[in-house]
């Protein structure tokens, strides 16, 4: 099939030939034949239009039918044109004698030929006169330098089975997906296949089995389908097949190698082949790589200047939207959620409605809704994901992307603290899908949702356990060294909520960073990095936690563009030097230096926090009716506005926290009882919950009402904090009833 | 010759890579001697025939006239080694040798005994011209009234004759004869008109020119000092009809010229029945070089020639492992062959080295060629002969020699083209004549 406005005008299966020719013409000096076979003049009169374009064939003597014209001026003819540049001689089937006639002639002047015409001679000839060449011009033939097949397929048997159109859009389970994974492994046996269409076969195969999981299988399918397109001589197929197994590699981790193919294997094909369109989606692919190793400023500089022109100049308007979305996704990597969002809605989701394009257009509305999420701006993305983006998925049928729609929407439940419906949703309509659909892949993701909501909730031990017994082993399976990693990092996290420092500090140094280092990630290694830092500030080694931060951290988020992250590390710099003390360096960095650049981003959300931190500080300056002003009118608002109900919950616990400090008791308890507690209960925030009752019970203790906060912290908070299991805590709780016990003793 | 450093960049190979030119011998430095590689009897017979003393570098006894046959399939070396044997020949104390090449400098695709005699008559005047010899215009008298009673006086080539002679000097002397023996040349090469003019005029008043001839002839090696070898390359590219003239039908004009001539013949005449050979006084026959014995085993000598040929073309360190002998074994012998599969090798190599890969494909390549005009007996018929159950002097093996898909080598056996034992038609053919075994050829039938 001949991609239209590819930039390469001949099939696929002509591809090998074509590189062929223009290997050999390259530096080509004085005359050699190359013999060119056809069987539709139309095609050829295609192909040698485009090789006077690319091979400098401009010389095109036709031989008129009409006209009758001796070897000599022929000869003259051929001579014409920039000299050593390839000439072209087609039309030798209308020779006025006779074809058998213009062979012998050349046969006999072969010599006369080669001196007149010194340069590389592109000879068409009939597939089925090839014959009569090499037989009856047998020294021509003798001559030929190569064969270059451009022959239409005829006669093939059309194929026994028929490659399926995507069979990921249908409603296909698992099973049908198995069954036609097993028809498609009957057809195709266990040989190497030798025909055009079986390769579309394997690589359908292919997808299939790595859509299941299968990922060592897939590989197989495509190294077949990879092996038949060679001995096909159809490099392009070749070229696009590896593009696959570098997608694959992608995923396994092995950037290095997904690199390698897509630059050094698949892209020269494509360049040389003038093929700018599957280049320029090559060049994409390199971006994905370089974009998910944290090179954001290469990945944006080959979208922008690589890829995007070309698929405007194509005219091509849907590719050059998806390659703007791609330039989106970089710049929201970066933390420019503003320019990003403009992309998105003005850019992207234009077009595909001018398309009439509903599928994308609720894809791109979904990511739209991913940087509102990210901008803190819950409701609005809720919004749309329930009401502009979920319907028309369920409307289409598309059960896979609902799903995920769905998560999406779980996610958003879960950053407004309503564990509950996010866990319900994560179990009973994500996770059930993606195992009926045989995704693996996708139902170790969700697992892994369900345990953040677990770890959300305090039910630490249960969120260990999905991540160690029913995630890690998927991704470990399918060779996902990356994804395997995060999830050791995200057991590393439960285990430093448990209070395991010494166990959470080596799974992140030594199985999680070496991962991340080999894939050549430096933003996942700065994060890890600073994860590690994490830890060492909660063992209060602060000196190496603000080494870590300005050394390995930061410099790398500056270097990579991320304003976002590098507001971030400002910010946790800022923690360390409020630890240590050093308060007005920590209240100048949050307000010079961290605040403006999330208003600047338009992360509203995060400029709230930032604004609760500085309110941190006023509070320990003991500037506490202004930290009372900023949480009340700054930060609360901000959470109640975007429907983040625990976010929200927990700033009533610490304007209560600022009421208790200026002496405010019952306010601070009324706050504390009625307007914070009842949300984290009713989220099913375990720790929060703990915590909170503790704080209800200190101000208890202050008002002189020991024996109630005894029992508080004996019958409530202790059981909890042992349920959750960071001994730390548990220690701390024992100190608080001990001097409690004290107090009444005395 | 010892300063020549053969292509580091797989490029330059490529672009240096002709088919059109055969080398000047061992004048070329990318010639390689395959004499002892092809049996080594060619060379020895021929000089002995000519009666030179290769060894002593002196001529012994030459005959005082010969004719002789040089044949050899088509791309086998024999333009190169026929420019060989000159270079060798055309020694002080040896031969004048002069050269001509028909497919250059003649119409191949009309040619006749006339065109190529008064063709090598102006090459003699030349060459004469060349050394700067100087024969007495009596001497030369005979020719010059030749050309002026039969071509100036006659009214169909008058034309012609005045415009040959235009701007001549009135004075005979061998500038002059070559000058106008040029025009005549080229005439016989470009105008069909006053070809077949000068033709009927030579063929009707022949024994003139021939006298003529032969006294510039003998007068040429009086002054040289040694006798004269015509050394004539490109006859073989005549066509059926062309050559049973040329080398048949008028072998008795031909001879009527007394003197030493080596004719390059077209191989298939070599194979007919009625084969020339018996007229002329000597057949040699180049064969393949033997990249394998009888019984299939590797011929290091032959293997060796080969694989110097082919790292001439290119630089050993272009080649990955293996890649040169895989090459070699698959040319079969086949000079021209094994530059095609390094052609091939190169379109199909990834990198800047010629790969496995590539070759493997290049020689697929060339299987894909013959299927081209090979029908599906032929590897039948071509498995018979590997197993020595048919005749390499079957019609259609006579067929199968010219066109390439049967080699020939000298001591007498023929096998098929290596490229073609490696492609799925031949080895089912050769399958079911084995009956599914493996069969190494018990034996092979002599030629002769």
């Amino acid at each position: 099939m001949i991609e239209a406005g590819s930039g390469w005008p001949l099939l696929s299966e002509h591809s090998g030939a074509y590189l062929r020719l223009q290997r050999l013409l390259s530096r080509k000096e004085g005359f050699s034949l190359c013999i060119l076979t056809f069987s539709d003049s139309a095609y050829r009169d295609r192909a040698a239009t485009y090789f006077a374009e690319h091979l400098r064939a401009s010389t095109w003597v036709k031989i008129d039918p009409e006209e009758v014209i001796g070897t000599e001026r022929l000869f003259d003819r051929l001579n014409e044109g920039a000299p050593s540049a390839p000439a072209q001689l087609s039309g030798l089937e209308h020779w006025k004698e006779g074809l058998d006639n213009l062979l012998a002639r050349l046969n006999h002047r072969r010599e006369a030929l080669a001196a007149r015409c010194q340069r590389p001679l592109l000879f068409w000839v009939l597939t089925q006169d090839a014959e009569a060449v090499a037989t009856r011009a047998a020294d021509l033939w003798a001559w030929r330098s190569g064969l270059f097949a451009f022959s239409l397929p005829t006669g093939t048997a059309a194929p026994r089975l028929a490659p399926s159109d995507n069979p990921f859009v249908s409603d296909a389970d698992e099973k049908r997906r198995q069954a036609r994974v097993c028809e498609l492994q009957d057809h195709l046996g266990e040989d190497t296949p030798r025909h055009a269409y079986d390769v579309s076969l394997l690589i359908e195969l292919g997808d299939l089995q790595r859509y299941l999981g299968d990922w060592n299988a897939a590989e197989r399918a495509y190294q077949r389908a990879e092996c038949t397109s060679s001995n096909l001589d159809d490099r392009r197929q070749s070229a696009l097949v590896r593009s696959r197994i570098a997608g694959l590699f992608v995923r396994q981790g092995r950037q290095d190698d997904a690199l390698h193919i897509l630059a050094k294997e698949a892209l020269p094909v494509f360049e040389q082949l003038g093929d700018v369109r599957s280049a320029a989606v090559t060049r994409g692919q390199i971006a994905d790589i370089l974009h998910a190793r944290g090179e954001l400023d290469e990945a944006l500089r080959i979208r922008t200047e690589e890829a995007l022109p070309v698929f405007e100049q194509l005219g091509d308007v849907r590719s050059a939207a998806v390659a703007k979305g791609k330039i989106a996704d970089v710049l929201e990597a970066r933390g420019e959620l503003d320019e990003a969002l403009r992309i998105r809605t003005e850019d992207e989701l234009l077009v595909f409605e001018q398309l009439g394009d509903v599928r994308s257009a609720a894809v791109t509305r979904g990511q739209i809704a991913d940087i509102l999420h990210a901008r803190g701006e819950l409701d609005e993305a809720l919004r749309i994901r329930t009401e502009e983006q979920l319907p028309v998925f369920e409307q289409l049928g598309d059960v896979r992307s609902a799903a995920v729609a769905k998560g999406k929407i779980a996610d958003i439940l879960h950053a407004r603290g309503e564990l509950d419906e996010a866990l319900r949703i994560r179990t009973e309509d994500e996770l059930p899908v993606y195992e009926r659909l045989g995704d693996v892949r996708s139902a170790a993701v969700a697992k892994g949702k369900i345990a953040d909501v677990l770890h959300a909730r305090g039910e630490l031990d249960e969120a260990l356990r999905i991540r160690t017994e029913e995630q890690l082993p998927v991704f470990e399976q399918l060779g996902d060294v990356r994804s395997a990693a995060v999830a050791k990092g995200k057991i590393a996290d439960v285990l430093h909520a448990r209070g395991e420092l010494d166990e959470a500090l080596r799974i992140r140094t030594e199985e999680q960073l070496p991962v991340f280092e080999q894939l050549g990630d430096v933003r996942e290694v700065a994060i890890t990095k600073g994860q590690i830092a994490d830890i060492l500030h909660a063992r209060g080694q602060f000196d190496e936690v603000l080494r870590i931060r300005t050394e390995d951290e930061l410099p790398v988020y500056e270097r990579l563009g991320d304003v976002r992250s590098a507001a971030v590390a400002k910010g946790q710099i800022a923690d360390i030097l409020e630890a240590r003390g050093e308060l007005d360096e920590a209240l100048r960095i949050r307000t010079e230096e961290q605040l403006p650049v999330f208003e600047q981003l338009g992360d509203v959300r995060s400029a709230a926090v930032a604004k609760g931190k500085i309110a941190d500080v006023l509070h320990a300056r003991g500037e506490l009716d202004e930290a009372l002003r900023i949480r009340t009118e700054e930060q609360l608002p901000v959470y109640e506005r975007l429907g983040d109900v625990r976010s929200a919950a927990v700033a009533k616990g610490q304007i209560a926290d600022v009421l208790e400090a200026r002496g405010e008791l019952d306010e601070a308890l009324r706050i504390r009882t009625e307007e914070a507690l009842p949300v984290f209960e009713q989220l099913g925030d375990v720790r929060e919950v703990a915590i909170t009752k503790g704080r209800i019970a200190d101000i208890l203790e202050a008002r002189g009402e020991l024996d109630e906060a005894l029992h508080l912290y004996e019958q409530q908070v202790l059981p909890a904090v042992e349920a959750l299991g960071n001994p730390s805590e548990i220690d701390i709780v024992r100190g608080r009833i001990e001097g409690l016990r004290r107090q009444q003793r005395r | 010759m010892t300063d020549y450093e053969p292509p580091r960049d797989i490029w330059e190979v490529n672009a240096t890579l002709r088919f059109d030119e055969p080398l000047n011998g061992d004048q070329d430095p990318r010639w390689v001697d395959t004499h002892a590689a092809r049996g080594g009897a060619i060379l020895k017979k021929l000089t002995r025939v000519l009666g030179v003393d290769i060894a002593a570098g002196r001529l012994r006894k030459p005959p005082r006239r010969g004719y002789y046959l040089f044949c050899g399939h088509r791309g086998s070396g024999k333009s190169t080694e026929l420019r060989h044997i000159g270079n060798q020949l055309n020694k002080p104390n040896i031969y004048h040798v002069l050269l001509a090449d028909a497919a250059l400098e003649l119409d191949v695709h009309n040619l006749r005994y006339q065109d190529i005699l008064l063709h090598l008559a102006g090459k003699l005047a030349e060459s004469l011209k060349g050394e700067d010899v100087h024969i007495e215009p009596v001497h030369l008298r005979k020719l010059d009234e030749w050309f002026t009673e039969h071509v100036e006086k006659s009214e169909t080539t008058r034309n012609f004759a005045t415009e040959a002679k235009a701007g001549v000097d009135a004075n005979l002397t061998i500038p002059v004869l070559a000058k106008m023996f040029a025009r005549i040349s080229t005439a016989l090469s470009t105008n069909a008109t006053h070809k077949e003019e000068l033709r009927r005029t030579l063929r009707n008043y022949f024994s003139d020119f021939a006298d003529a001839f032969n006294h510039l002839i003998e007068v040429a090696q009086k002054k040289l000092g040694k006798p004269i070898l015509f050394v004539v390359d490109g006859t073989d590219r005549l066509g059926e009809d062309d050559a049973r003239a040329f080398f048949t039908t008028d072998i008795y004009q031909l001879q009527q010229v007394c003197g030493l001539f080596i004719y390059c013949a077209p191989i298939r005449l070599a194979y007919q029945s009625n084969a020339p050979g018996s007229d002329f006084d000597e057949v040699f026959h180049l064969p393949m070089v033997r990249v394998e014995g009888e019984d299939g085993s590797p011929n290091h000598g032959g293997r060796d020639a080969m694989r110097q040929m082919l790292l001439r073309r290119a630089h050993e360190n272009l080649f990955e492992p293996g890649v040169v002998d895989y090459l070699v074994q698959h040319c079969g012998g086949h000079p021209r062959d094994l530059l095609r599969l390094l052609q091939g090798a190169f379109s199909h190599a990834e990198g800047q080295r010629f790969d496995m890969d590539g070759a493997r494909k290049a020689v697929g390549d060339l299987g894909s060629d013959f299927h081209r005009i090979l029908r599906l007996d032929d590897y039948r018929h071509l498995a018979r002969v590997d197993i020595g159950e048919e005749s390499g002097n079957a019609d259609r093996s006579q067929w199968l020699l010219y066109n390439l898909a049967l080699l020939e080598y000298n001591d007498f056996y023929w096998r098929s083209h290596p490229a073609i034992r490696e492609t799925s038609a031949y080895l089912s053919a050769k399958k079911s004549l084995l009956g599914g075994g493996s069969g190494r050829p018990a034996h092979r039938p002599s030629k002769r």
